[in-house]
């Protein structure tokens, strides 16, 4: 599905209802902000955790259909490790997995725990125990000794662009050519549409375009 | 399937997880390691406490037995008694039934068995007449002495053949008799059961306990 087919099926719905016209840079606010809208709901929201329970009640890992909807924004890397400090990718927005050239899994460690394991008798810090410490920019990597890992990790969906050139008559007309598609799987578009929807209903307060997105989110298409 | 250290390991692991363990796991190979060895530790007692009531006979399953060699056999000055360092304490069984025999190599062949005497009983026994021929040993934790009347050539080595609960080689055959493999992993499991029921003070998402 092109951005055109989702412009088009959006101004299907505000027509619908008499909501007069969406011009092409609203249709890109609202997508843009729908899609990562969507996309946070597909990792897993954090005001659905509950104390001693940071579980959402939809997120990242939870089925393989979750994972299957966010692989348009997964991607695989082998990064070098400068003496134990490795830079995140630009586009890194959630790091899925980390792993040594040997497949060695690289755990998650968190800031209030590393001296603890570093000073532990249990386990070593070697290659077959290694575990990262994530900071801004940077994962501070043990052991030191690793000169590279490779991580997978999903990326944050691209802002749409719906390009367009003017015909005889000054209106627009859509142009595949600078146009940003969105990568989304097929079956997720009614799902971004939707939420698309709600926030044009928000601007225009429109309620029953604000409840048709509420009813999607909550029960889908 | 000849089972291994390493095979009861990933057994355990994938049990506990109900499935291959996700990255984000946090029970690591030598934690279960750590109870598989106490796990081995308490069946060998239980067995051969089961056996000495059926025979009368305190003694380990073959299965569990391994034979250790020394080659660091250091005088000490002061006492005159040799000693080396053991992997570990012997299985605390009744008798000093955690030790098998105890003798030496290096000279093309064995010597004769080196004779046990306990610690409550060394500093007096060492003054009674004994063949000149004759070594005796006891053991103190992880530390093994002996004394002779002679000197020890420095070519010689001790062997040490008792129970053991470790290993050195995870992808070895496990020193456990099959029959009592089994046990071992209930053990082991019951005790790491006790840890995923502890609350804890998790911040990562979902984290596999």
């Amino acid at each position: 599905m092109t951005v055109d087919d989702a412009y088009r099926i959006l101004r299907f719905i505000v027509r619908k209802n008499q909501l007069g016209s969406l011009s092409p840079q609203d249709f890109q606010d609202a997508f843009n902000t729908a899609q990562r809208n969507y996309y946070d709901f597909l990792i897993g929201r954090i005001e659905q955790y509950q104390y001693g329970s940071s579980k959402p009640r939809v997120g990242l890992g939870m089925t393989d259909n979750i994972i299957s909807r966010l692989m348009p924004f997964y991607n695989e890397v082998n990064l070098p490790v400068f003496s134990g400090t490795v830079y995140k990718p630009s586009d890194l927005n959630k790091i899925y997995s980390i792993f040594t050239s040997n497949m060695y899994r690289v755990y998650r460690l968190e800031e209030n725990r590393l001296s603890e394991r570093i000073q532990d008798s249990i386990d070593p810090i070697d290659e077959a125990n290694a575990f990262y410490v994530e900071g801004l920019a940077t994962l501070k990597i043990y052991p030191t000794t690793l000169t590279t890992v490779n991580m997978t990790y999903f990326t944050s969906p691209y802002d749409v662009k719906w390009n367009y050139t003017l015909d005889g008559s000054g209106r627009p007309v859509y142009s595949s050519t600078g146009s940003v598609q969105p990568s989304w799987l097929v079956n997720d578009f009614d799902e971004i549409i939707a939420r698309a929807a709600k926030l044009i209903g928000v601007s225009l307060k429109e309620p029953i375009d604000i409840q048709y997105g509420e009813q999607v989110i909550a029960k889908g298409e | 399937m000849i089972v291994t250290t390493q095979n009861m390991i990933d057994r355990t692991r994938r049990t506990y997880y109900a499935n291959y363990p996700s990255d984000d796991s946090t029970l690591t190979d030598n934690e279960i390691l750590l109870h598989i060895n106490d796990a081995v530790a308490a069946v060998i007692t239980k067995q051969a406490t089961e056996g000495y009531q059926l025979t009368g006979i305190m003694s380990v399953p073959e299965g569990y037995i391994s034979t250790f060699t020394f080659t660091s056999l250091i005088k000490d000055n002061d006492t005159g008694f040799y000693y080396t360092t053991i992997p570990h304490p012997p299985i605390g069984l009744s008798g000093n039934s955690g030790v098998e025999s105890v003798f030496f190599s290096g000279f093309s062949g064995t010597s004769r068995p080196v004779l046990y005497v306990s610690p409550r009983e060394v500093d007096y026994f060492r003054f009674m007449p004994s063949h000149p021929m004759a070594a005796y040993y006891w053991i103190e934790g992880t530390t093994l002495y002996f004394f002779s009347r002679t000197n020890l050539p420095s070519t010689y080595k001790l062997q040490l053949r008792m129970a053991t609960h470790v290993t050195s080689d995870l992808n070895a055959p496990i020193n456990v008799p099959p029959d009592a493999i089994d046990l071992v992993y209930k053990l082991t499991l019951e005790k790491l059961v006790q840890r995923k029921g502890l609350a804890g003070d998790d911040i990562v998402d979902s984290r596999d306990k």
